[in-house]
């Protein structure tokens, strides 16, 4: 839990608009995600069951499309690392992801 | 004649069986003009409505009898809950203008008019509808749509693919959906506004629509992983313009500035200035794929 309360922080504060440079710092943010995503996953997979059908289409039709978009922004990153911009579009991708990781989560647990 | 009797007499009965098998509740206590009203009701309806009165009244229709309305609290906070043991339930509740309106729901449509005070409102799946001048308004809904038309000093809105429609004499609007499209009109000072003076509009495949005016030193920032972003504002505003894409192409009607191969060497970037550098407005625009269009409202 606290690995995912680490995560939501670095990628939901406001701080996140100032994006480290490049590098090991970058690199530990793009982790950070990961491992938030992982978990918030894992928890959606256990609560699966106690969802609405129509509330699990929602989130898988919409957590394809935000894998496929943070795909994208990774394969961009590895030609250029080094660009500002692209680090501010993964981020704010992988922001979306984990709220709608978060939302999912909360709703199957309500 | 006999089966036409005969059918008017069965229409009867199921009409008798619907109404006593709906639940009808009217209740009323004090609250206070500033008080908080809190609501949960998963499914049906809900409207709530701003009155010039010291009081709450809710009046409901349950689909079944064996649903309840629970209430508790005093003058400054009253809680209205719905259990789902009542199937939909048709809610309206008026509440004094001022007051801090809370409503949560699992499928039921949320509407709010003429509430001044201060809204936070989720849903799952429902729509949610702000009509009215709230001082402050937080609306989240997964795949409900999404409108507040009227004024608010501050408004944040958030959907996983429902569509966000703000318009009217805004200042502060932040919104926010994964696949749902976002549209932003906002009114000038001649309809009683001051033009947008922050605006955060965000999407990642949704389309972006910002057109109206800004304030004087506003600042408008919109971004998109593929959606199309259109921002159309009058000609004569004066800002500084920066629009970039990764992947997209910039199209710029505002003046004859056009973009610029970015030095990356992926994409177009375009920053110009309508007026003096610094002097106005500012809008950013960000893409990774989808196109930016700069119009002439």
């Amino acid at each position: 839990m606290l690995i995912i309360a680490l995560g939501l922080y670095r990628l939901l504060s406001p701080s996140t608009a100032h994006y480290p440079p490049a590098g090991q710092g970058w690199a530990a943010v793009q982790a950070d995600f990961d491992r938030a995503s992982d978990q918030l996953s894992g928890i959606l997979a256990v609560e699966r069951e106690r969802s609405r059908p129509e509330t699990v289409a929602l989130v898988e039709r919409n957590l394809a499309i935000i894998d496929a978009a943070i795909a994208e922004s990774r394969a961009a990153l590895a030609r250029d690392p080094a660009s500002a911009e692209l680090r501010r579009l993964f981020a704010a991708a992988a922001r979306q992801k984990v709220e709608l990781l978060r939302w999912a989560a909360r709703v199957a647990a309500s | 004649m006999r089966i036409m009797k005969g059918c008017l007499v069965l229409w009867l009965a199921l009409l008798a069986r619907q109404a006593t098998a709906q639940a009808r509740i009217d209740e009323r206590w004090p609250l206070d003009p500033g008080g908080s009203v809190r609501i949960a009701s998963p499914f049906g309806s809900i409207r709530v409505l701003g009155w010039d009165a010291d009081s709450v009244a809710v009046s409901a229709r349950l689909e079944r009898p064996a649903g309840r309305i629970s209430a508790a609290g005093d003058a400054h906070v009253r809680t209205l809950g719905v259990d789902t043991a009542a199937g939909g339930a048709e809610l309206e509740v008026h509440v004094p203008r001022g007051a801090t309106v809370w409503v949560k729901s699992a499928t039921a449509n949320i509407a709010i008019e003429g509430v001044d005070g201060t809204l936070d409102l989720s849903s799952q799946g429902g729509s949610i509808r702000v009509i009215g001048t709230p001082q402050d308004v937080t609306a989240e809904t997964m795949d409900g749509a999404v409108e507040v038309a009227g004024g608010t000093a501050r408004a944040r809105v958030k959907t996983v693919s429902g569509d966000i429609l703000l318009r009217g004499a805004s200042q502060d609007l932040g919104a926010s959906t994964l696949s749902g499209r976002i549209v932003v009109r906002a009114a000038g000072w001649q309809r009683g506004g001051t033009g947008v003076q922050r605006g955060k509009f965000e999407s990642v495949t949704g389309d972006v629509r910002f057109e109206g005016e800004l304030g004087r030193g506003g600042v408008v920032e919109v971004e998109s992983q593929s959606g199309t972003i259109e921002v159309r504002v009058p000609a004569s505003t004066v800002a500084d313009f920066d629009a970039l894409t990764i992947g997209g192409t910039i199209t710029n009607h505002l003046g004859s500035a056009q973009p610029k191969p970015r030095a990356a060497g992926m994409g177009q970037e375009l920053r110009f200035s309508s007026g003096a550098a610094g002097s106005g407005a500012q809008i950013t625009a960000r893409s990774f794929k989808g196109p930016i269009l700069l119009e002439p409202k």
